[in-house]
């Protein structure tokens, strides 16, 4: 597929303009990503410091980096080309890419990196903002390395979930609904609203209190419990949590680690697979129905 | 007035038509919606499970911020979403031109063009939520309590329409305000929790004075919940009477609206200056 | 029932600097180019006519016809509609005005014409017996039926163009603003929205007051023209006017038997030759020059099988008025 990288390499400075002339839009994210941060911030701040700045195992400041580091690896691993691949689909370019010397999910993948290195410059002040909020505390060289490469399978795997979004379009007439649906689906099921590490910890407490009186305990916690193992069986903590509980020592022991990284690995196989066959059929729908 | 409502109608029993046509876009869209607040639904009721009072409030409380602004928020979005295009499209590709050739309001025009049925998701489990935190409080309901609720209604929906409509209005100058739209419209995230967890005399000021999101929710529902004392401290200035408080948040909404207004006035004669 | 006088229009947009530095100095700058692109424009159009007004791309067609129905306000001289400002009155003659741009459509994208109609009925207050009336006529006309239940997103552009048309009547305007209603559309739908305009003007005296770069369109339905150039009126008359005043080129050509010989000679002067071996075509002023000696004159040199005298047509005209301009 990459038999010859320079062909795609042009994708990546397009992309970086593209950002630019964008940059109002990216600014635009910026603040929307600050006033989550602001929101997340002060609510764990209050909660924790009702309980004395601890929740089991988890400190305040654990807590924070945990938020503001998922919203960074967010940004990072965010990806364009699912709304790129379903317009091309749409407008029925997609033929127009199919002629071109060179595979379109290649073309793709270049402008996911393109689109990657202009966010980079855009996370700048987002950092610098993080830095004055959250307490950053040193960690272990293998834990860094241990981040970087739990990061390298989420941004491969999120680029494969979008391009797959991206075929949707094929089958779908208005997909407007199944990006929000993704997007929601992801903060619920990623760890984006609460870490699991956090959710099981406060499932398995024991608990003086029951926020709704006509939901007894076992049954209470069994929901907690239960949506955190939901939420396992999808590919979404993969997508999210992983390498943001990783930095920040939620996930220590190494099998707990080594536990999460085969699992993020697993979702990339599987993914590529899916992707790799609904990629055929659609290419088949193109060149047997004409799009 | 009654022609408003006699097209709006029209528009509507379309609209209901192309829902039932695409039941499963709608679907997606509603538990999309759904989604999101019981996420932030669960984060509440997991951390409850621990611990008793975040910032001073009870579940039960959180969940009638949290309800109350879903309800407003909710109603917003079904009937006032149109003039998202404005700030996005309208302008840019030239269609806003159309609204200028009819013998009707612009404004109204926009409203009556377009219901988004997403918001009732947002609606019902809102409403849900703060009808059982409402009984669970054992707040009393007579005539006086619904009145005011339904003033505070109003003056959350007048802010939401004042803010909306002068982001809009920015379009007339930039060909497109969607961005802008976005965030000003963003802010109201803050306003799913009580104003008292931020611990910011600035933010807690931006939200009741600049974009005073907190006027939505927690002005009125902590205006239920507390004396006047709590409820001066709270805000960080002295009420000196609970009666005035819905006052000034009438007289705050009004200015939003007359703001809205005013922009948009102005950057309509702008526009029909330029033709851009 | 439209005055303008001395309508002036300015655009003033602020001037461009190139490159990154640039765009920071336009950002700031003060300084404006200014574009006039109605300059001084007086006119004066009476109920029941049909105004072509013509000129090339950017002479100021579409600003004039935006100033007539209130959606761009003058930076000097008046537009009157009805007797008072355009823009000022917009949404009271906006109950008045049908306005039809080829490029747009008025109509919703997502409702059928059916709806979209419905709705227009109820904006403009149509008594359901008129519009009853008014719809039967349409779907005779421009043989709505085929289309009318089918979402305006999915009309060809020929069947939005007749939907459209259609919409912008109902309310029986007085005016009818047409901004180059037959672009991109083929002949036989062309042919129909022509009828059409010329019924509306003729049996409900409707003002057409139309933009077009198609000449066909001019001849079939103007009964006056009007020819704006870089702002400013160039031309005010009826079609007859127009040739009198242009269109002084006559042409006679002829048909010939066999290629002739040596060129022509002894054609008097201001005369034109243009000759292929089975085609011979002359061109003369009007004034001075009689055709039955031309055509005496060929006989004798050359075989003719048959020949014609013709008229400049408008196209022939407007072009030589664009390629002066």
């Amino acid at each position: 597929m990459f038999a010859r990288l320079d062909r795609y390499l042009g994708f990546i400075p397009l992309n970086i303009q593209v950002m630019w002339t964008y940059r109002v839009r990216v600014l635009i994210f910026m603040i929307n990503d600050l006033v989550l941060l602001l929101i997340q911030y002060f609510l764990w701040s209050a909660v924790f410091g009702g309980n004395g700045g601890t929740l089991g195992t988890i400190s305040l400041g654990q807590y924070l980096s945990y938020v503001a580091l998922g919203m960074i690896f967010g940004r990072l691993t965010a990806c364009g080309i699912d709304g790129n691949v379903g317009g091309t689909i749409k407008d029925g370019a997609i033929a127009m890419h199919l002629v071109r010397p060179y595979s379109f999910f290649g073309e793709q993948v270049a402008q996911q990196v393109g689109f990657t290195v202009g966010n980079l410059l855009a996370l700048v002040p987002f950092v610098v903002i993080v830095a004055f909020l959250v307490p950053i505390a040193s960690v272990s060289l293998t834990t860094v390395a241990l981040t970087v490469l739990s990061l390298a399978l989420t941004y491969v795997l999120a680029l494969l979930v979008a391009f797959l979004l991206g075929l949707v379009a094929f089958w779908i007439t208005n997909y407007w609904g199944l990006f929000l649906f993704k997007d929601q689906a992801i903060a619920l099921f990623s760890g984006q609203v609460i870490a699991f590490n956090l959710l099981f910890q406060l499932a398995n407490a024991p608990s003086g209190n029951f926020p709704v009186p006509f939901l007894p305990e076992e049954l209470t916690k069994g929901l907690l419990t239960g949506l955190g193992y939901v939420a396992y069986a999808t590919p979404f903590p993969s997508l999210y949590y992983v390498p943001s509980a990783i930095a920040t020592g939620m996930l220590s022991t190494p099998t707990e680690i080594a536990w999460h990284l085969g699992m993020q690995a697993f979702w990339v196989l599987a993914m590529a697979l899916v992707v790799w066959l609904t990629w055929g059929r659609a290419l088949k729908r193109v060149t047997i129905q004409g799009g | 007035m009654r022609r408003f409502f006699s097209i709006y109608a029209a528009f509507l029993s379309q609209q209901v038509k192309a829902l039932v046509e695409y039941k499963l876009d709608f679907l997606i869209g509603v538990i999309a919606l759904s989604i999101q607040q019981i996420g932030s639904f669960l984060v509440l009721f997991a951390v409850f499970t621990q611990i008793k009072a975040v910032g001073g409030w009870s579940f039960d409380e959180m969940l009638l911020f949290y309800g109350w602004s879903q309800v407003v928020r909710g109603i917003d979005h079904i009937y006032n979403d149109n003039i998202w295009l404005v700030g996005w499209w309208r302008i840019r590709d030239g269609s806003f031109t159309h609204y200028l050739l009819r013998p009707i309001g612009i404004i109204q025009h926009i409203i009556m063009e377009r219901v988004q049925f997403d918001g009732f998701g947002e609606l019902l489990v809102g409403f849900l939520l703060f009808a059982y935190a409402w009984l669970r409080l054992g707040l009393a309901l007579g005539p006086a309590e619904l009145g005011m609720l339904l003033v505070f209604l109003v003056c959350g929906l007048a802010l939401y329409f004042g803010i909306k409509l002068a982001a809009a209005a920015v379009a007339f100058w930039t060909v497109s305000s969607g961005e802008l739209m976005q965030v000003a419209y963003e802010v109201n995230s803050f306003t799913k929790y009580p104003l008292d967890i931020y611990k910011n005399v600035w933010l807690k000021n931006f939200l009741l004075f600049v974009l005073p999101f907190a006027v939505v929710s927690y002005v009125p529902m902590a205006w239920f919940l507390r004396d006047t004392a709590a409820l001066s401290a709270a805000l960080g200035f002295d009420v000196v009477s609970k009666t005035w408080v819905p006052v000034g948040m009438a007289l705050l909404s009004a200015a939003f609206v007359g703001f809205g207004f005013v922009l948009f006035r102005i950057g309509l004669r702008r526009y029909t200056g330029t033709g851009t | 029932m439209i005055e303008l006088e001395h309508l002036t229009k300015e655009f003033r947009t602020p001037k461009k600097h190139e490159g990154l530095g640039g765009a920071f100095k336009t950002l700031f700058s003060r300084e404006y180019t200014v574009k006039r692109a109605v300059d001084d424009l007086s006119l004066s159009i009476a109920g029941g006519e049909s105004i072509g007004f013509i000129g090339v791309n950017g002479a100021g067609k579409s600003t004039t016809i935006k100033m007539m129905t209130g959606i761009l306000h003058p930076t000097s001289g008046q537009c009157r509609v009805f007797g008072a400002e355009a823009h000022k009155n917009r949404q009271k003659n906006a109950q008045n005005i049908g306005v039809v741009f080829g490029q747009r459509t008025q109509l919703w994208w997502d409702l059928p014409v059916s709806e979209s109609l419905g709705i227009l009925r109820r904006l403009y207050q149509v008594p359901q017996a008129r519009f009853d009336e008014n719809l039967a006529w349409f779907k005779k006309i421009l043989e709505l039926d085929e289309f009318y239940l089918t979402p305006v997103r999915n009309l060809s552009l020929g069947q939005r163009m007749r939907a459209d048309f259609a919409a912008s009547l109902l309310h029986d305007p007085k005016i009818l603003f047409l901004d180059e209603p037959t672009i991109g559309l083929d002949l036989v739908v062309k042919e129909r929205l022509r009828e059409a305009i010329k019924d509306v003007n003729k049996n409900r005296g409707t003002t057409i007051f139309l933009t077009t770069h198609d000449l066909g369109d001019i001849e079939q339905i103007c009964g006056r023209i009007i020819v704006i150039d870089d702002g400013k009126q160039a031309f005010d008359g009826s079609q007859n006017d127009l040739r009198d005043r242009y269109g002084r080129i006559r042409r006679i050509s002829f048909d010939l038997g066999r290629p002739g010989g040596a060129p022509l000679t002894g054609l008097p002067e201001g005369v034109t030759a243009e000759e292929t071996p089975d085609r011979l075509v002359l061109r003369f002023p009007r004034e001075g020059i009689r055709s039955g000696d031309l055509i005496a004159r060929v006989v004798q040199e050359r075989e003719v099988k048959d020949l014609a005298i013709e008229d400049p047509d408008i196209a022939d005209i407007v072009k030589e008025i664009y390629q002066h301009s």
